[in-house]
């Protein structure tokens, strides 16, 4: 075999490979739990497709609660396709990290999304783009979305509603990842005074069902930096004193503290 | 109209009505004021007068094309050769002062073989009509007085001072001594006047719309055909564009079919702009909304709203990786999104105040979000997702402090594992009745299956008044 010939095999691999694109050298986007940063071999890479399931219209949030930190460490704006107006509330995200100033929410008939969705990810503007809609897109659509974002480096994920006893998430898949998300009870904090106790830190139980070149994964997931104690905690005990304590046993610097707190 | 000159107010201008009342133009304000003691006056604004006899005399166009300025109130018109389609001379003359009586201008117009004899005669006369015979200029100036010449204040005061009140008095005298003692400048003033010298005028030109037609050889039918004459017209448009250092907002595309039918496609970009490879994707995607039918034979492309090109930093386009920390919306893709068929609306998300959270936000279009402060301010958390029609829900137990134990959402019981609440919300009493006295608390809850949602209760669960006491499903944290 000639040299030719081997430099002629090397080009088609590299081209199979797809090294030969400009975006080649994969970046990532740091999902924020170590666990599965580490089995991703640090977190979801750009330049590819990353398939949500959302197994009930309720835990749409926990999908979110996923997302949302992701979204926060792209570079780029945002851009949230979708067929019906996107139910986001602003104080919530604003809440929750991510910068309404590169949130563009855009509305499209349900025919045109893909073909929106595939506009933002080609473009040479650098974008990540959430498409959530109703309509489940065939291999043949995803894999045209996968050369868009192969091209241009931009990263997409998708929303879409899968419940879990019609579409068990099994099927062939052209994503990078996908993944099914669900909410899990919690350890709530038990505080004096309370009849029910406060809501503990988020949990997530995690489900990566597919990823290329890779192993499925479950995890449960503590999301820790989610909301802050609603309010200054000696609010919370002088205000909500239980109603059997004697008030004869409060020192009196607690009663004056009572008393500035407006009880 | 007054101005400053001179460290005093002076009349600069005078409508009729004052004029008839015995105030004059130069005259110092105090004494017009003690003249008529009820005047409305104005303090004159030069850029807004600059900027209005530019609009009229862009308007001006439509009775010769050569129009030009006679600052700071006056407006020449070369009018050679244009009598004949107003119907001759004099029934010029009235038209010209119909239309700019019906833009509430009172004018006095001259016509005459010179553009400074006529500046001298429209001068002298307010709100009339002067039609000059050809070569009779000279009699018809003979008795107006001197200040109707452009000349400095000093040279008319020493012509009054020496008894030359009359330009025909001027005109008997010897030149040589008259230009010995005035200089050239007086001399020079009288020959355009006369006619003896030639003067030429400033012409206007206004700026007009870019506007582009080509009629093609053969009707054209195909997309391929339609992005090759767009892609042919594009860089002509910009290349004017940048000429004139403007950027297009706006651009119209017009097809004129076989049959005589208009085709139009519109685009607008959200900065002004005059790149080629921009522009000619914003058209070309339209392409498919096109008709062409039996065939497009003329197209049109104009610049239907132009914006001066804002100097600064150019938006980046190219994608740079780690250069910016803060990246600006790409305004091209932005461009592109809103201009395309099948989008239903391009926005962002602003967080507003407002009482109820589902009134909480506004929609605000791309680019124009400010860095909020209020939302930082808020106490409790807020659901990401929130739901505009709250859904009802039956809260079927409850805790001796108010907290919901389990509801009933879709025939699906949600048993509550932990909650946090109440948060009390009431309604803005000062701007609908039904929202006085309303309240609404709300509570944050943890089902047994993680689940975390956003549940109110409307009133306080106490009083009718404030509110039914039913429940409802408001958010997805």
């Amino acid at each position: 075999m000639t040299t030719d010939a081997v430099a002629r095999l090397r080009e088609q691999v590299r081209r199979l490979e797809r090294r030969s694109l400009p975006h080649s050298h994969t970046d990532t986007l740091p999902t924020g739990h170590s666990a599965v940063d580490e089995h991703l071999g640090g977190g979801l890479k750009t330049g590819s497709l990353h398939d949500f399931l959302i197994s009930d219209p309720l835990e749409i949030g926990a999908s979110l609660a996923m997302l949302l930190p992701i979204l926060k460490e792209g570079r780029g704006p945002v851009f949230w396709i979708s067929d019906t107006p996107a139910e986001l509330n602003a104080c919530g995200l604003h809440q929750s990290g991510v910068s309404l100033e590169h949130l563009v929410c855009i509305e499209t008939q349900p025919d045109n999304l893909l073909s929106v969705a595939e506009d933002v990810l080609r473009g040479p503007e650098r974008a990540l783009a959430v498409v959530a809609g109703r309509h489940v897109p065939t291999l043949k659509e995803i894999r045209r979305l996968n050369l868009a974002v192969e091209a241009s480096g931009n990263t997409g994920f998708f929303l879409r509603s899968a419940p879990l006893a019609q579409a068990p998430g099994k099927d062939p898949c052209a994503c990078a990842t996908r993944w099914r998300i669900l909410s899990h009870p919690s350890s709530p904090q038990t505080l004096p005074g309370l009849a029910m106790p406060l809501p503990g830190s988020r949990r997530l139980s995690a489900a990566l069902l597919r990823v290329r070149g890779g192993r499925p994964a479950y995890w449960i997931l503590d999301c820790t930096d989610h909301a802050p104690l609603s309010r200054s905690l000696d609010a919370l005990l002088a205000h909500r004193a239980p109603p059997a304590f004697p008030p004869g046993k409060l020192s009196d610097r607690q009663t004056t503290r009572c008393a500035r707190a407006g009880t | 109209m007054h101005a400053l000159a001179h460290n005093r107010h002076t009349v600069t201008g005078v409508s009729p009505a004052a004029l008839a009342a015995g105030l004059t133009p130069g005259m110092p304000l105090a004494q017009a004021r003690s003249l008529v003691p009820d005047l409305l006056t104005a303090e004159e604004d030069a850029e807004a007068q600059r900027a209005a006899l530019t609009d009229l005399c862009s308007w001006l166009i439509w009775l010769s094309p050569l129009p030009a300025f006679d600052a700071p109130d006056g407006l020449y018109s070369d009018t050679t050769g244009c009598a004949h389609l107003y119907g001759g001379e004099a029934t010029m003359l009235d038209l010209v002062r119909e239309r700019l009586q019906a833009r509430g201008h009172s004018c006095s117009v001259a016509l005459s073989d010179t553009a400074a004899a006529s500046r001298a005669l429209a001068r002298s006369r307010i709100d009339r009509i002067c039609l000059v015979p050809p070569g009779q200029q000279k009699q018809a100036l003979r008795p107006l007085p001197c200040s109707a010449l452009p000349l400095p204040e000093k040279t008319i005061s020493s012509l009054t001072r020496l008894g030359l009140n009359t330009i025909g008095a001027l005109a008997d005298l010897p030149r040589a001594p008259l230009a010995k003692r005035f200089g050239a400048q007086l001399l020079s003033c009288l020959d355009e006047a006369l006619g003896r010298q030639a003067s030429p005028l400033s012409v206007f030109q206004p700026a007009d719309r870019i506007s582009l037609t080509r009629s093609l050889v053969e009707p054209i039918s195909t997309p391929d055909a339609i992005a090759t004459v767009i892609a042919a017209l594009v860089p002509v448009v910009c290349e004017k564009l940048t000429a004139r250092g403007e950027g297009a907002r706006q651009l119209d595309f017009l097809c004129v079919r076989v049959d005589g039918s208009i085709q139009a496609i519109r685009v607008g970009t959200s900065d002004p702009t005059a790149d080629v490879t921009r522009l000619t994707r914003l058209l070309r995607d339209q392409i498919a909304q096109i008709a062409p039918e039996f065939g497009i034979e003329t197209v049109i492309l104009t610049v239907s709203a132009n914006e001066p090109l804002e100097v600064g930093p150019e938006r980046s386009i190219l994608p740079d990786v780690g250069a910016s920390s803060e990246p600006a919306l790409p305004a091209t893709l932005i461009d592109r999104l809103l201009n395309r068929p099948g989008v239903v609306s391009v926005h962002q998300l602003a967080p507003r105040f407002s009482a109820w959270p589902e009134d909480g936000q506004s929609r605000i279009s791309p680019g124009d979000v400010a860095e909020s402060t209020n939302a930082s301010q808020m106490l409790w958390a807020r659901p990401n997702i929130l739901f505009d029609l709250p859904v009802r829900v039956q809260v079927t137990a409850l805790h001796p402090d108010g907290a919901p134990r389990q509801f009933v959402l879709k025939r699906q019981t949600h048993r509550i594992a932990a909650a946090d609440g109440p948060e009390r919300l009431l309604g803005e009493w000062w701007q609908t009745a039904e929202s006085y006295g309303a309240i609404r608390d709300y509570w944050q809850v943890e089902t047994t299956t993680g689940l975390r949602l956003w549940l109110f209760r409307k009133g306080d669960g106490a009083h009718e008044w404030s509110g039914s006491g039913d429940w409802f499903l408001q958010g997805v944290f």
